[in-house]
């Protein structure tokens, strides 16, 4: 799976923007709804808010959608393959939240929106 | 964009409607004049054509008067977010009042709203600060833009300390500089 960061960056963004419009509870509850409807669409979006409620709930919810292969977060992606420094791509690696891990997804930090 | 939510985002277009938009509202209730600085993706999206969408508007504000109910009286007619446009970043590290004193005319609207936006330089700064992926992308695009306009990495440490009073970046962000400002 190739990752359009530009347009990953924005949908993880606009998901940070929900919570923080919605609250925890109202975005679990919203999202779940869209997943179940079907309304989420590109199997990275599906997996990111997967990954998001398992996050926010601190629990795995059984939801099963995995991205192909690992997808690195923006700078540790970009730091290898600008310089083939690994050193962002390691921390990250043993840092890793692990509901995102289960979905697929190598981050240790969460983004919040302002 | 492929994914989707509900939720409409903001481009050149519908930025300059709602800021239409926003102005009437102003004058509807005699609010007067008022200025406000866009900052963030929106003013990305205000200058250059990258394409660049983004979910709320961004803005700093000196003085709010009736800004607010504006906002809202918008939100409640174009069925839009209420917090389509708000000045939470002035609560976040990456803002500055000196952010004010480089701020560029964009355009009035309808002779009371006057939009400014945030400088190319000061927004690389703002996002060296922030840090999100977003701004890396961000810093990306803008820095081959700051490079012709013969600004350095140096020129933008100088801007970090006059808008934040210390040349402290995080360690990624010093490292997205090099990177980028080489």
């Amino acid at each position: 799976m190739s990752v359009n960061y530009d347009e990953f960056n924005f949908f993880s963004s606009h998901i940070a923007h929900e919570i923080k419009r919605l609250g925890n509870d109202e975005f679990v509850k919203k999202y779940n709804k869209l997943l179940k409807q079907n309304k989420i669409n590109g199997k990275l979006e599906v997996a990111y808010v997967q990954a998001m409620i398992d996050y926010i709930t601190n629990e795995d919810n059984g939801l099963k959608e995995k991205t192909d292969k690992f997808v690195l977060g923006f700078y540790a992606y970009f730091w290898i393959a600008e310089n083939n420094d690994f050193e962002e791509a390691n921390y990250d690696y043993e840092n890793a939240i692990e509901a995102f891990k289960r979905h697929g997804f190598i981050l240790s930090k969460v983004e919040e929106a302002v | 964009m492929p994914h989707s939510t509900n939720v409409p985002y903001l481009n050149k277009k519908n930025i300059d409607k709602y800021l239409n938009e926003l102005s009437l509202e102003i004058l509807r209730r005699g609010v007067g004049t008022t200025e406000i600085l866009v900052v963030g993706g929106s003013a990305i999206a205000l200058n250059h054509r990258f394409g660049r969408a983004t979910v709320d508007i961004d803005i700093c504000v000196q003085q709010q008067n009736r800004l607010y109910e504006c906002i809202i009286a918008v939100a409640e007619k174009e069925q839009i977010n209420e917090d389509w446009m708000n000045a939470d970043v002035m609560h976040s590290l990456s803002f500055s009042y000196q952010l004010f004193n480089g701020a560029m005319p964009y355009r009035t609207f309808n002779n009371v709203l006057s939009v400014y936006t945030v400088n190319d330089l000061d927004l690389v700064c703002m996002k060296l600060k922030a840090m999100r992926p977003k701004d890396g992308t961000d810093i990306l695009k803008l820095a081959p833009i700051l490079k012709n306009n013969r600004i350095t990495k140096e020129d933008i440490m100088i801007r970090i300390e006059q808008l934040y009073c210390t040349r402290f970046l995080e360690a990624r962000a010093i490292k997205m500089l090099n990177t980028t400002f080489r």
